[in-house]
C-alpha cells in the first residue's frame, strides 16, 4: 500500500496536492488537524507522511514527536521558509527531509520517491545478507537492526542520520563528498545553496557527541564534504 | 585629544569650578579677616600707645612740679633723694634738665635721656621715644618765673612703641591650607560624581538603544533618584518601552503578512503543476513564465522576511568567531555552480586566513547576495573575481571582501542607492535578469550590524566592484 498521508490545515492546498500526487501515481489521504493527524499516522496505513510545521493547536513538531514515539514511518516536513530553527529541530526530532513552503510540487514528488527508494533498499538489506556490522572505535552500527551503540550506550538516530553515519563509518578516515552523501542518503541531487546535508550532519554531531578522548568525530572538509575521524 | 575630552566633561567642569570656588572663598575670607583684624589690632595698638603717652605725660607733669620745687627750694641733693625714692617705688628713672640741657650736680643722666630732652627743648613739646626696652618721656615745663625745665622719665619694661599690622602667616600655613583644599576637593568631586555619573549612564543607555538594543532600560539604576535626573531616567524608560513596542509590533506585522502571502503562493505552485499535468507542450512556455513570476514573488517574500529580521540586535548572543576565508570559499563554490548555467564562473583570486566575530548565517547571506548579484550581471563567458584580505585603517584591522564582475556596472550617481530596499537600476527592471532589489539591502543591514560597511564602485576596465569591510576585532 503506497499511501501518503498529508497533515496540513490548508484545506485547499491539500485538495490540490491530493489531485497532483494522485496523478503522479500515489494514493493520498489528507487530514487537517494534529489530532486526526496523529491518529491516522499511527493507524499505520500510510507509508510516508507529509507534515506541516504550522498546525493550529499542537505544533507540527509535537505531532512529529508523538508519531515517532510509536512509528518510524518516513516524514517529510513542510516548513516556513527561512526558518533555520524549524529545520534543525524537525530533523533532530526525526523528520527525514524538509521542504520549505512554498515548494515546487515536482520537488516534493522527487523527495518522496527518494525516501521510498531508500526505504525499499533498506528493506532488501534485511534479507539474508543483512547487516555487515560496522565497528569503528567505540561505535557499533548494525544496518540490519538499524541500531547504533556508542561506548556501550544505544543512540537514537533518525533514518537519514543513520544512513549518514553508516556512509561516514564505512568510509572512515576518508572524505565523503557532499554530493555523494546527498545522493546516497537523500536520494537526490543537491541544489546550490542547499544546506540539507549540513543540517543533518550538525544534528548527527549533536547526537553522537565527541570521541572518548574529547576530540570531534566528524570533521568538516570545507569545499568537499565530511570525514569520520579515526582516533589513535 | 584625550585631555581635551577630560577637560570638557561635566564631571571635570563641576568638580573644578566648585573646587575653585571653595578655595577662592576660603582665601578671600582669610585675607579679609586678616586685614580687618590687623587694622583693628593696629588701631587698638595706636589707641593704647596714645593712652600711654598721655598718661606718662601726665605723670611727668606731676613729678615735674614736685621736682622743680624741691630743686629750687632745697637744692640738688634733695632732688637726688626724691628721684631715688621715686625710682624705688615705681621703677621710673627720672631726670630734670634746667633750661633743657643743663646738668645738675649729683644727677647722672643717661645718653638717651639727654637726647630726648634735647629734642623736647627744641620742639617745646612733649616727646616720646623707645630705647631698648625702655619707654622715654620728655615733658617741657616752666616754673613760676617762666623758666624752662625739661622733665625726663624712663619707664622700663613696656612693649615696643609702634605696632605693625600682622602680615606674618600663622604656623603650619602650608599644611593647614593643603588639608583644607584636599577636603574641599573630596567634597567637590563627590558632588561632581553624583551629577556626572548618571548622565554618563544615560548616555550609554541611549547609545545602546540607538544601536538597536531596544530592551535597554535605566530605571533600575537611576529611576529612584529624587532629582531631575531621576525624572529623566524614568521618562527615558517610558520612551524606550514605547519604541520597543512599536518596533516589535511592526516586525510582527511584516512577518505575519509575509507568512500569509505564502499560503496562496503554495497553492498557486501546486495548481500550476496540475495544469502542466493536464496540458500539452503548447502551454509549456506560458506555464514557465507564470512559474517564474511566482518564484520571484516567493523570493521577495523571503528576502523581506530576512530584512525584517535584521532590524534588531537580539541575535547578539549568538555571535562567534568565524573563519571568513572558509565561509567565502563555500559561497564561491555554490555561486560558481549557479554561474555555470550562464556559462560563467566565480573564482577566488586572492585570500588570506581571516577571523571575524559575528553571526555566520547573516554574514553568509550578506556575501551570498553580493555574489549572486555579480553572477546575474556579469557578461557571458566571464568570471566573477573574489578577493579576501586584511587591511588597517589606522585604528584597527579590517577584513575586506571584494567581489568584482564584468557586467555593465551601475551609474555613478546610483552607486549608493543600490543598497536601499527595492532599488533597481533603471534598465534592470526591464531586463529579465532576475533579482528582487532586496538582496543588497540585506547585505547592507547585515554588514552594518557587524560594525562594518559596504561600498560599490565602477571599475575602469568595466564591471562593478563591491567591497565589504568588516572589523576584525570584536564589535561592541
Amino acid at each position: 500500500m503506497n499511501q501518503i498521508l498529508i497533515i496540513d490545515d490548508d484545506i485547499e492546498l491539500c485538495d490540490l496536492l491530493t489531485e497532483y500526487l494522485t496523478q503522479e501515481g500515489f494514493q493520498v489521504k489528507a487530514v487537517h488537524n494534529s489530532g486526526s493527524g496523529i491518529a491516522q499516522a499511527l493507524s499505520e496505513e500510510a507509508t510516508l507522511i507529509v507534515l506541516d510545521v504550522m498546525l493550529p493547536g499542537q505544533s507540527g513538531f509535537e505531532v512529529l514527536r508523538q508519531i515517532r514515539e510509536h512509528s518510524k514511518v518516513p516524514v517529510v516536513m513542510l516548513t516556513a521558509r527561512g526558518d533555520e530553527v524549524d529545520r534543525i529541530v524537525g530533523l533532530e526530532m526525526g523528520a527525514d527531509d524538509y521542504l520549505p513552503k512554498p515548494f515546487n510540487p515536482r520537488e516534493l514528488v522527487a523527495r518522496i520517491r527518494a525516501i521510498q527508494r531508500r526505504a525499499a533498499a533498506s528493506q532488501e538489506s534485511l534479507e539474508p545478507e543483512s547487516g555487515k556490522m560496522v565497528k569503528i572505535g567505540d561505535v557499533e552500527l548494525d544496518p540490519g537492526a538499524r541500531t547504533v551503540v556508542i561506548s556501550g550506550k544505544p543512540v537514537e538516530l533518525t533514518a537519514v542520520e543513520f544512513s549518514m553515519l553508516e556512509i561516514l563509518l564505512r568510509m572512515a578516515g576518508q572524505v565523503v563528498h557532499r554530493e555523494t552523501m546527498a545522493k546516497e542518503v537523500l536520494g537526490r541531487r543537491l541544489s546550490p545553496f542547499d544546506r540539507s546535508i549540513d543540517v543533518h550532519v550538525s544534528s548527527l554531531r549533536r547526537k553522537i557527541g565527541h570521541q572518548p578522548n574529547g576530540s570531534e568525530r566528524i570533521k568538516t572538509i570545507r569545499g568537499t564534504g565530511y570525514q569520520y575521524l579515526l582516533s589513535h | 585629544m584625550v585631555l581635551k575630552r577630560i577637560f570638557s566633561s561635566i564631571f571635570f567642569k563641576i568638580f573644578f569650578w566648585f573646587w575653585l570656588a571653595t578655595i577662592l572663598s576660603g582665601i578671600t575670607f582669610y585675607v579679609l579677616t586678616t586685614i580687618t583684624q590687623s587694622s583693628t589690632i593696629s588701631k587698638q595698638m595706636d589707641r593704647l600707645s596714645d593712652n600711654r603717652r598721655r598718661l606718662s605725660g601726665q605723670s611727668m607733669v606731676y613729678f615735674g612740679e614736685a621736682a622743680i620745687r624741691i630743686y629750687e627750694n632745697h637744692g640738688p641733693e634733695a632732688l637726688k633723694n626724691f628721684a631715688k625714692n621715686l625710682e624705688e617705688k615705681t621703677g621710673i628713672h627720672t631726670f630734670l634738665f634746667p633750661g633743657g640741657f643743663d646738668a645738675i650736680e649729683g644727677q647722672e643722666t643717661t645718653f638717651q635721656a639727654r637726647v630726648i630732652a634735647d629734642r623736647s627743648r627744641r620742639s617745646r613739646k612733649a616727646e616720646f621715644g623707645a630705647f631698648n626696652d625702655i619707654f622715654l618721656v620728655a615733658q617741657p615745663m616752666r616754673n613760676q618765673m617762666g623758666r624752662l625745665y625739661i622733665v625726663v622719665g624712663e619707664i622700663p619694661g613696656t612693649p615696643p612703641e609702634s605696632a605693625e599690622p600682622f602680615y606674618s602667616l600663622p604656623q603650619d600655613f602650608g599644611a593647614r591650607s593643603l588639608i583644607t583644599f584636599i577636603i574641599g576637593g573630596i567634597i567637590c568631586s563627590g558632588l561632581a560624581w553624583h551629577l556626572a555619573s548618571p548622565i554618563r549612564k544615560l548616555r550609554n543607555a541611549t547609545q545602546q538603544f540607538a544601536e538597536g538594543d531596544f530592551t535597554t532600560r535605566v530605571r533600575p539604576d537611576l529611576g529612584n533618584r529624587g532629582d531631575e535626573i531621576g525624572g529623566l531616567a524614568r521618562e527615558f524608560d517610558q520612551m524606550a518601552e514605547r519604541i520597543e513596542a512599536l518596533m516589535t509590533a511592526q516586525k510582527r506585522l511584516i512577518r505575519d503578512v509575509s507568512h500569509e502571502l505564502r499560503s496562496p503562493l503554495a497553492r498557486l505552485n501546486v495548481a500550476l503543476e496540475l495544469v502542466r499535468q493536464k496540458t500539452g507542450p503548447e502551454a509549456e512556455t506560458s506555464l514557465d513564465r507564470i512559474k517564474q513570476e511566482a518564484e520571484r514573488l516567493n523570493e521577495m517574500i523571503g528576502e523581506l522576511l530576512s530584512l525584517n529580521a535584521l532590524e534588531s540586535k537580539d541575535d547578539i548572543t549568538k555571535r562567534e568567531m568565524i573563519d571568513l576565508d572558509l565561509l567565502v570559499q563555500e559561497i564561491v563554490e555554490d555561486a560558481d555552480f549557479e554561474a555555470h548555467s550562464r556559462n560563467c564562473g566565480v573564482r577566488i583570486v586572492a585570500v588570506e586566513a581571516v577571523k571575524v566575530l559575528g553571526i555566520s548565517e547573516m554574514l553568509s547571506r550578506a556575501i551570498e547576495n553580493v555574489m549572486r548579484n555579480a553572477v546575474r550581471y556579469t557578461a557571458e563567458n566571464t568570471e566573477v573575481e573574489v578577493k579576501l584580505n586584511c587591511t588597517h585603517d589606522g585604528n584597527k584591522a579590517i577584513a575586506v571582501v571584494t567581489v568584482r564582475d564584468h557586467g555593465p556596472g551601475v551609474p555613478d550617481n546610483e552607486l549608493e542607492k543600490i543598497f536601499q530596499p527595492f532599488y533597481r537600476v533603471a534598465d534592470a527592471r526591464d531586463r529579465q535578469s532576475g533579482g528582487t532589489g532586496i538582496g543588497l539591502a540585506i547585505t547592507e543591514r547585515a554588514v552594518r550590524l557587524h560594525g562594518g560597511e559596504v561600498k560599490a564602485d565602477n571599475l575602469a576596465d568595466g564591471g562593478l566592484q563591491v567591497k565589504i569591510f568588516l572589523p576584525m576585532e570584536p564589535v561592541s
